[in-house]
């Protein structure tokens, strides 16, 4: 039972995380925080699934389409829409809210009822030590993992990747070495947008998938990514795993009906007695 | 009056304060001066509790002051102005002041709503310290405009005119001529006479040697964060260390041209 | 002139009932309502400079207050009115003080934080309100015998009280405290400087906001007679924080004005079904992007006209 729950707080977990350096992406580059981030991985899924159907792709391929389409469609909307929200925090905020609804009614509109999504992870199930849990959750778990690396990769040893985390760390000194901060900006984007449709692949045969499921995980994820550190990469990771354990247990020892609040009692506490969460650092808050 | 003991302070590193020690009296009018990043706002900053020093004290009448914060300091009877000029820009020049002048009003927040007598009283009384304030930096007839539509030299009487209305027993002044021009200047000076005249001990940092060897009975002149000279006006200023932390280290230069 | 005009335009919003369709007159009433939370919020943002999206779940709070008192403990709604205050300005303060020591981005998440928690605990906490199920059976409001019961009769109650906390919001602007908190919003350093207590009056605006939110509740609760989670998501907050923006955080009457505006816009899109939502979110989205310091930028005209709002989002 214990190792039922963990196993699935883990795997949870990985997926706040996912969608939660969604968030960390952004943030580090442009100060911003883009609340349509869950709707992104909920629209994600359902792209999964639209692939899916058609093609009767296997597990990888597509993840991969998945995250290349999504990339192109994250370029995109920077370029659209994006851009003119960068005023200030508050109508970036409401404006992305706005991309959020209008996500999910989009979405709804074609999908109005939860479906089920092809089990592309297979439909094994997986003993161990007297526990059984489905094979997907394992795949979610080695998925993060090969992602994060993934990401590490292409932040340190790629040209493009370095490019994206000098923006990140100091955008005046990237475009004064000659870095273009507008594509980079852009690819920002396109990566954060990759990344929660990828998740959203990976949640995509644990559950079925509908309209609404980006609300909450999109919370929560955001929850992750302030606990673990907004501006930092394996913090978020971290967090969101906290948080999936967290949350998973109180549900399997305390009460199912409140672990929702786990999340968002964690969220208040970061923000309120270390803002920078766990392994964040201080960015300059202009007061 | 105040008393600054031993303060040290660093930014990441960097010292903005070391060891610096000065008093002022009651009644006494001092200045500061010294280049560009001696440490003069910086030492404001701690003295009016917007900074924390890392070492030392600050005594304000005896009693010790280091480590609150700005409203409470406010509260002890010191005020400050500040060289960029820090104004509640959408409220009128008249509003900018009251906000001081509520400082010391009576009543309740309740009966300011449902202008009860009480607050009715002390609304009046606030405003009428507010405008005695314009009246003596000499702004009554911009008293509705908007503070960030003043021009220049308004804008300074204002800050002066705003810290006045906290009623402070010592005014910090962070160089109240900055930017103006020559009778804008003079307009300075006789404005910080007549402060000083009512009761006032000031502690004035200015850039405009000359302005403040014509003002204070003493001056002290900071470079790099440390103290190096206080005393009568033309003493320090004809103090090699104070020349070479303004020229540099050259020879020959004489205390007629440093003025 | 403008007192004249003030009357009239007062005057005309009265007898709305009179000449209105019931249909109108109900979306007349929400807005009344609404300008209550709104206005609550302009107090926050305009004089802290902090967003919230809780506005929504304190909203709420005011409600199920005087939901909970009037059907569970047989209070009469007019008694259940300064709880339903209390409890909002409670729960805010409670869970909202120590976050005004917070600035920007980290606020508004804060606030996100606050939110679910409220609205989580309305949800579940079935013992106390009944969970999902939400009140039901809630009393009208009632002048001595006379019940309130349909638009044309709740929506003088909406307005008159709009009336009051328009003008009582007012005086509070130009009071002592309205002066105060305006010098935080414009400098907080200076204003320290100044001898204004910052946190304190951050913590003052704060419950401001909750007391408006909270007397909103209390209408909205009246006036559609039952109460359930669904009603205070994320959803109304948005509204909320959208209403306040577009009118200007610091002008009154704009945020009146964008309240109407938007109710009324979303009212009238919901023939289109589940378009309306996409048109509301692109209303967001466009409005955001186009119009980032308020519409009521659009027209100086109307700033002249409703004095007091200077620029209204500067």
């Amino acid at each position: 039972m214990l190792a039922q729950i963990l196993i699935g707080g883990i795997a949870t977990g990985c997926i706040y995380a996912i969608v939660g350096l969604g968030f960390t992406l952004v943030y580090r580059s442009m100060r911003m925080v883009n609340f349509a981030q869950g709707q992104v991985f909920m629209a994600g899924t359902f792209l999964g699934l639209v692939i899916a159907n058609r093609f009767e792709l296997p597990a990888v391929p597509l993840i991969i389409i998945v995250g290349a389409v999504a990339f192109l469609i994250g370029l995109i909307v920077e370029k659209l829409v994006f851009r003119r929200l960068y005023h200030n925090h508050e109508v970036f905020v409401v404006g992305s809210i706005g991309l959020g609804i209008v996500l999910t009614n989009a979405i709804r509109i074609m999908f109005p009822e939860p479906v089920p999504f092809p089990k592309v992870f297979g439909t094994g199930i997986v003993t161990v030590g007297g526990a059984f849990f489905q094979a997907a959750y394992l795949w979610v778990v080695g998925l993060t993992v090969i992602l994060v690396v993934g990401l590490h990769a292409l932040f340190s040893y790629t040209k493009a990747g370095r490019a994206l985390r000098a923006v990140a760390s100091d955008i005046e000194m990237a475009g004064a070495v000659g870095v273009d901060v507008r594509k980079a900006i852009a690819q920002t984007f396109g990566l954060s947008f990759a990344v929660a449709a990828i998740a959203g692949v990976l949640i995509g045969p644990l559950y079925f998938v509908s309209f609404d499921m980006g609300d909450m995980i999109g919370l929560k994820a955001f929850s992750a990514a302030v606990f673990g550190g907004i501006n930092s990469i394996p913090g978020t990771i971290l967090g969101g795993v906290i948080i999936g354990l967290l949350e998973n247990l109180a549900g399997g020892y305390i009460s199912s009906a409140y672990k929702d609040l786990v999340a968002f009692i964690i969220l208040l506490l970061t923000l309120v007695v270390r803002p920078n969460g766990l392994l964040g650092r201080a960015t300059p808050v202009k007061v | 009056m105040l008393l600054v003991d031993n303060v040290s302070l660093s930014f990441r590193g960097l010292r903005a304060l070391d060891g610096v020690s000065l008093s002022i009296g009651a009644g006494e009018m001092v200045g500061i001066i010294g280049p560009n990043g001696s440490g003069k706002s910086t030492l404001f900053n701690v003295i009016s509790g917007i900074y924390r020093a890392d070492a030392g004290d600050v005594r304000l009448e005896g009693k010790s002051i280091a480590g609150q914060g700005p409203a409470e300091i406010v509260g002890l009877g010191l005020a400050r102005t500040f060289q960029n000029k820090r104004l509640f820009g959408n409220m009128t020049t008249l509003e900018n002041v009251m906000v001081a002048a509520f400082r010391n009003q009576r009543g309740n927040a309740f009966g300011d709503v449902f202008a009860l007598p009480n607050s009715r009283k002390g609304r009046e009384s606030s405003e009428g310290l507010a405008r005695e304030c314009l009246n003596l930096v000499g702004l009554s007839d911009l008293a509705e405009s908007l503070a960030r539509d003043l021009p220049f030299g308004a804008q300074n009487r204002l800050e002066i005119a705003r810290a006045l209305a906290a009623k402070p027993k010592l005014l910090l002044l962070d160089e109240p001529a900055a930017g103006l021009n020559p009778s804008e200047r003079h307009d300075i000076r006789s404005l910080v006479e007549r402060v000083f005249s009512s009761g006032v001990s000031v502690l004035l940092v200015e850039h405009d040697v000359r302005l403040v060897t014509g003002l204070c009975s003493r001056v002290i002149a900071l470079d790099h964060g440390v103290k190096i000279a206080d005393g009568l006006p033309a003493d320090v200023i004809a103090d090699r260390r104070v020349q070479e932390a303004y020229f540099g280290p050259e020879d020959g230069i004489d205390a007629d041209t440093a003025a | 002139m403008k007192t004249a005009m003030t009357f009239i335009g007062i005057g005309a919003l009265f007898l709305i009932p009179a000449v209105a369709p019931a249909y109108l007159v109900h979306i007349a009433t929400f807005i009344a309502i609404y300008t209550l939370p709104v206005i609550g919020l302009g107090f926050l943002t305009g004089f802290t400079n902090r967003i919230s999206l809780a506005q929504g779940a304190i909203f709420g709070v005011g409600a199920y207050v005087t939901a909970l008192l009037t059907t569970q403990y047989g209070w009469s709604p007019v008694a259940a009115f300064l709880p339903s205050i209390i409890g909002a300005v409670l729960v805010a303060t409670v869970l909202g003080a120590p976050a005004m020591r917070l600035a920007g981005l980290y606020f508004v998440m804060a606030t996100i934080a606050i939110h679910q928690i409220v609205w989580i605990v309305l949800m579940n906490w079935i013992d106390l309100t009944n969970g999902p199920q939400g009140v039901r059976s809630i009393p009208p409001l009632a002048i001595g015998s006379l019940k309130l019961e349909t638009p044309h009769t709740y929506y003088y109650a909406a307005f008159g009280a709009a009336l009051v906390s328009f003008f009582l919001a007012r005086r509070i602007v130009s009071s002592r405290l309205g002066l105060q908190l305006r010098a935080l919003s414009e400098d907080e350093l200076a204003s320290a400087m100044s001898g204004v207590p910052v946190y304190r009056a951050k913590v003052v605006a704060l419950a401001l906001s909750a007391a408006w939110a909270g007397a909103g509740g209390f209408l909205y609760a009246h006036y559609m007679r039952f109460v359930h989670p669904e009603m205070f998501t994320l959803e109304p907050s948005i509204l909320f924080l959208t209403m306040a923006m577009f009118g200007g955080y610091r002008s009154l009457i704009g945020m009146v004005i964008a309240t109407a505006v938007l109710e009324s816009a979303t009212e009238f899109l919901r023939p289109f079904g589940e378009f309306r939502m996409i048109v509301y979110g692109l209303i967001l989205m466009l409005g955001m992007m186009f119009f980032p310091k308020g519409v009521l930028t659009l027209g100086p005209v109307w700033h002249r006209w409703f004095g007091r709002s200077r620029s209204a989002n500067a």
